[in-house]
This record gives structure tokens, C-alpha cells and sequence, in this order.
């Protein structure tokens, strides 16, 4: 592999640069689809639990049996908690997916037009996508801290 | 000449705050492992659940993690390195640690994605046999 300094106005890649690139953006088009599939998928589960929400309590009663102050909390509005946190999840996923299969695209666009633009443009996409998992990484770590003490520090 | 510059320097900039967020992002994944390990010795002194598949879970997500974090790290040094001796060798480094960290989550998914679809078939076969 070469090992030649930069100019220092001007950016490019070397061969084994552009094949990584080639790889990332492929994946990352790759992980994008999944995500924004699996965000359609709770989008759905979410407009069939709320449309057949009776329904569906009758049938879990049946396999598993949910005890009297459950069911009183699902029927008061726990449904809605439940929609909630389906609706924000599968909206996290689709900007998770926007964001990975912009940042491919772009990487690919590069690639084949060699605009140094679309590079640009690529990284502000990975900047983005990088800073919302670590803004979703540190509410994740908040939360596993608190739980953590609710749950243990409340058995001794 | 002067816009290509400006160009370079976007660029520059865009890669190396990418950088930052993926060092911090690292870093954050590493405590996120601490904790989880915080919360497999509570687990096991209050006896809590099955130890074994607790601590087989437990070294799972921490080996995936790991590997997550590190490749992240590696992205972020190689991208400083890159941006500071003006160096063809760092970025390609860096981009492979980019292309492995999108390559774990990827087969990953794909694992994910064959179970689902394996759940799908057996529903479906359970589904047809009741009719």
C-alpha cells in the first residue's frame, strides 16, 4: 500500500481507500434498509395493537392469564403508554436508517463521480448518525443506571 | 483554487467531528459494558434468574460490544492521524475499522432477519397444520 502525504488542499483516496469505501457504503445501505423495515414493522404493530386492543387482551389472557391490576392499567391508558414507546422506537429506527443510507448513497455517489461534494455530504450524514447513537447510548446508559439501583438497591 | 479549499476543509471538518462522536461514542459503549457487568455480580449475589445463561448472554453482548467499541475507537484515532500527518495510510486504516464496525451490526442483522423469517415459517406452518 502506498504511503504518500496528502496536498494539503485537496482530498482523495488511495485504491484499497476507495474499496473500504465501496464496502461501507454497501453495508450501511444494507443496515439503513433493515432499520427503516423494522421501523415500518412497530409502525404496524402499533396501528393493529391500538385497533385490536381488546382482541388481543383476550387472546394473551388465554395463553398466559394477566392478573385483574394489569389488565385495570392496560385498559386506563397503559395501551397508549405501550403506542408511545412503539411509535418513538420506530421513529429512532427510521432516522437511524434515513441517516446510514444517505451516508451509503453518498459514498457511493462519491465513488462514481469522484465530487468531492458528495464526500461532503457522505461524512455529514456519519456525523449525524454517529452523534444520535451516542445521544441514544447515553439516555440507553442513564437508564440502565437507574434501573440498575431501583431495582437491586431496592433488595437489600 | 480557494473553493476547493473550502471544500477540503468542510470535509476535514465533517470527518474530524465524526471522529469525536465516535471516540465519545466508544467510550460511552465501554461504561454501558461496566454497568452490564455492575448488574451481572448484583444479579448474581441476589441469586436472581438462571446464573448460567446470565453470564452466557452477559459475555455475548460484551464480546459484540467490545468489538463495536474498538473498531470505533480505531476509526477515530486513524481519522485524527489521518487529518494531522495528511496521510493516504491513516484514512484507508480508518475506513477499514468503519467498514468492520458496519460489517458486525450488518451480520448481525442478517442472523436477526434468519430468525425472523424462521419464526415467520414456523407460524405460518403451525397456522396451516390447525386448519
Amino acid at each position: 500500500m502506498e504511503n504518500e502525504p496528502l496536498a494539503s488542499n485537496t482530498f482523495s483516496l488511495d485504491i484499497a481507500g476507495k474499496e473500504q469505501l465501496q464496502n461501507i457504503g454497501k453495508w450501511s445501505r444494507f443496515i439503513g434498509v433493515v432499520f427503516i423495515i423494522f421501523g415500518s414493522i412497530l409502525l404496524l404493530a402499533t396501528v393493529l395493537l391500538l385497533a385490536n386492543f381488546e382482541a388481543l387482551m383476550t387472546e394473551i389472557i388465554k395463553l398466559n392469564g394477566i392478573d385483574e391490576e394489569m389488565i385495570d392499567m392496560l385498559e386506563k391508558g397503559g395501551k397508549y403508554f405501550i403506542a408511545f414507546a412503539l411509535v418513538l422506537s420506530s421513529v429512532i429506527l427510521f432516522i437511524n436508517g434515513f441517516l446510514l443510507f444517505r451516508f451509503g448513497s453518498k459514498s457511493s455517489h462519491y465513488l462514481g463521480s469522484q465530487s468531492e461534494y458528495s464526500l461532503i455530504d457522505a461524512f455529514t450524514y456519519l456525523k449525524k448518525y454517529i452523534y444520535f447513537s451516542f445521544v441514544l447510548a447515553c439516555i440507553s446508559a442513564i437508564l440502565s443506571l437507574i434501573s440498575t439501583i431501583v431495582f437491586f438497591g431496592g433488595t437489600h | 483554487m480557494e473553493n476547493m479549499e473550502i471544500e477540503t476543509n468542510q470535509l476535514h471538518d465533517n470527518m474530524a467531528k465524526s471522529a469525536k462522536w465516535a471516540r465519545y461514542l466508544a467510550y460511552i459503549t465501554f461504561a454501558s459494558v461496566g454497568l452490564s457487568f455492575l448488574q451481572l455480580i448484583f444479579g448474581i449475589i441476589a441469586n436472581k434468574g438462571s446464573i448460567a445463561s446470565t453470564v452466557f448472554s452477559f459475555i455475548i453482548s460484551t464480546v459484540i460490544t467490545t468489538i463495536l467499541a474498538m473498531n470505533l475507537l480505531n476509526f477515530s484515532k486513524n481519522i485524527h492521524l489521518g487529518l494531522f500527518n495528511k496521510d493516504h495510510l491513516y484514512f484507508t486504516q480508518a475506513l477499514t475499522h468503519l467498514k468492520n464496525y458496519f460489517l458486525v451490526i450488518g451480520v448481525i442483522f442478517l442472523i436477526l432477519l434468519g430468525l425472523l423469517a424462521l419464526f415467520f415459517l414456523v407460524f405460518t406452518i403451525v397456522i396451516i397444520a390447525r386448519f
